[in-house]
C-alpha cells in the first residue's frame, strides 16, 4: 500500500481495520500523523452529528403506537366478532365442499365481499406504499410481486379460508381496487364477484387464485392484467 | 401481541435516537424530524412481524426514514438556518469547533452529507450503505471521500471550492 491508497481508505472509513493499512501506518510516519489528525477531526464530526434529541421522543412514539394498536374499534373490528367471523367461515368453507357449482361460486362471491367490508381501513388509506414494503407485507404468505401492479395504497395480509393470503388494495381510476392473492387453488375457471357495492372476477392463476373486488364501474381489466403478470407463488414461509 | 408489544419498545428505545439525529440532519428541520421518525416507526409497528432480524431493523427504519423524507420533501430545499442550528446546539455551551463542523456539514451537498452521516450515526460499512441507499460500493466510497475532502475545505477555506478544483484533487 502506497501513502496515496491509505490517505484515500482513512478519508473513506477513519475505522477501517485493515492489515496493510496498518502496516502503512507503522512504516510511514507522515501517515500515522495524518492518522491523528483525522481522530481529532472524527471527534469532532461525531460531537457534531450528536444533537441534542427532543425529551420524552421515546414517549411520544410509543404514545401514538398505542392509538393505532389499540383502536376504538366499532364492533365489527373487535378481535371476538372475528372469532365469530372465522368461525362461520370455517362452517361455510366446510359445507361449501359438498355443495353445487353455482352455490359455491356464491359463497365464494359473498366471502370476499365480507373480506373488504371486514377491512375498511384499507380502502381509506391514501399513502402510496413502496415496492419493498409490498414484499415485506407479502413475504409470510409466501408471495411476492415481480413488477408495478400501479399505485398501490394498502398491502397487508388477511386469512382466506384459513389460509393467509395477500391483502392489496390498488388506487383504480374512480375507486379503490382490493386483490386478494390466495396461494392455493379455490376455483378452477374464472367466476364472477357481484353484490349489492361491488363487482369483481375470481381467478385461477397457477397454483394460487386472485380475487378482485371493487365498485360497480371501475374498470379493473388493467389491475387484473399487471396483478396477473406480476404475481409470484413464492416458497411458503410461515404461512 | 405482548411479545410484539414489548420488541416494539425495544426497537424505539434502542433506536429513536439516532434516528432522530439521521432525520435532523437530512431535513435541518425539527419539527419535520419528529414527523420523520414518527412516520417511520408507525411504518415499522404495522410491518413488525415482517422484521424478524432485530439486527437488521436498524438498517430498515434509517432505509424507510430516507424514503419518507424523499418522497414527503421532493421539493423541499432544507433553507441553512442558523437560528434553527443554534436552537439544536444545546445552548451556549458548544464547543465552537464543533459548531463549526455543523455548520459545514449543512452546506455540503445531500449525497455527500447522507452516507457521512449514515456512517458516523449509524456505523455502517461501505457494504452495508451500498445495500441501504441502493448504490455501488465504489460510489458510496468516492461519496464517502469527497464528502471529508469536502468538509475539510469548508471548515479550512469557508467553502470556496468549486466542484472542478475537488474534481481534480481526486
Amino acid at each position: 500500500m502506497n501513502c496515496m491508497e491509505f490517505r484515500r481508505m482513512l478519508m473513506t472509513d477513519p475505522a477501517v481495520s485493515d492489515p496493510e493499512f496498518a502496516a502503512h501506518r507503522r512504516s510511514c510516519p507522515e501517515c500515522a500523523d495524518a492518522v491523528e489528525r483525522s481522530a481529532h477531526f472524527e471527534r469532532r464530526l461525531r460531537e457534531a452529528v450528536n444533537v441534542d434529541v427532543p425529551e420524552n421522543l421515546a414517549s411520544r412514539i410509543l404514545l401514538k403506537q398505542s392509538f393505532e394498536a389499540h383502536p376504538k374499534q366499532p364492533w365489527w373490528r373487535a378481535p371476538r366478532v372475528y372469532a365469530m367471523a372465522a368461525g362461520v367461515l370455517l362452517v361455510v368453507g366446510l359445507v361449501s365442499m359438498t355443495l353445487p357449482p353455482q352455490v359455491e361460486q356464491r359463497r365464494l362471491s359473498e366471502e370476499f365481499v365480507a373480506l373488504v367490508n371486514g377491512a375498511p381501513y384499507a380502502l381509506t388509506v391514501n399513502e402510496p406504499v413502496t415496492g419493498s414494503e409490498i414484499s415485506v407485507a407479502l413475504e409470510p404468505a409466501g408471495l411476492d410481486l415481480a413488477g408495478s401492479i400501479g399505485e398501490v395504497t394498502y398491502a397487508g395480509r388477511c386469512l382466506v379460508r384459513g389460509k393467509l393470503s395477500g391483502h392489496i388494495v390498488v388506487q383504480g381510476e374512480t375507486a379503490p381496487v382490493t386483490v386478494f392473492l390466495i396461494k392455493e387453488q379455490l376455483v378452477s375457471a374464472r367466476a364472477a364477484i357481484r353484490s349489492d357495492h361491488y363487482s369483481g372476477v375470481v381467478i385461477p392463476q397457477g397454483t394460487g387464485t386472485i380475487a378482485i373486488v371493487s365498485a360497480p364501474g371501475e374498470s379493473i381489466e388493467r389491475v387484473e392484467a399487471q396483478v396477473r403478470s406480476a404475481v409470484r407463488w413464492a416458497s411458503t414461509r410461515g404461512a | 401481541m405482548q411479545n410484539s408489544q414489548a420488541r416494539f419498545e425495544r426497537l424505539v428505545n434502542a433506536v429513536s435516537s439516532d434516528l432522530y439525529r439521521y432525520a435532523f440532519m437530512l431535513c435541518r428541520n425539527r419539527a419535520m424530524a419528529e414527523d420523520l421518525v414518527q412516520e417511520t416507526f408507525m411504518r415499522a409497528w404495522r410491518f413488525l412481524d415482517s422484521l424478524r432480524e432485530e439486527s437488521k431493523a436498524k438498517s430498515w427504519l434509517m432505509t424507510t426514514l430516507r424514503r419518507e423524507f424523499a418522497r414527503q420533501f421532493e421539493r423541499y430545499q432544507p433553507p441553512f438556518d442558523d437560528v434553527e442550528l443554534e436552537q439544536i446546539a444545546g445552548g451556549d455551551g458548544i464547543n465552537p469547533e464543533v459548531w463549526a463542523v455543523r455548520r459545514g456539514l449543512a452546506k455540503l451537498p445531500d449525497k455527500y452529507r447522507e452516507v457521512l452521516v449514515l456512517q458516523v450515526i449509524g456505523g455502517y460499512t461501505g457494504t452495508e450503505m451500498a445495500e441501504m441507499l441502493e448504490l455501488p460500493r465504489a460510489t458510496v466510497n468516492t461519496r464517502l471521500f469527497r464528502a471529508r475532502q469536502q468538509l475539510r475545505d469548508i471548515l479550512e477555506n469557508g467553502g470556496g471550492i468549486s466542484a472542478t478544483r475537488e474534481e481534480r484533487r481526486l
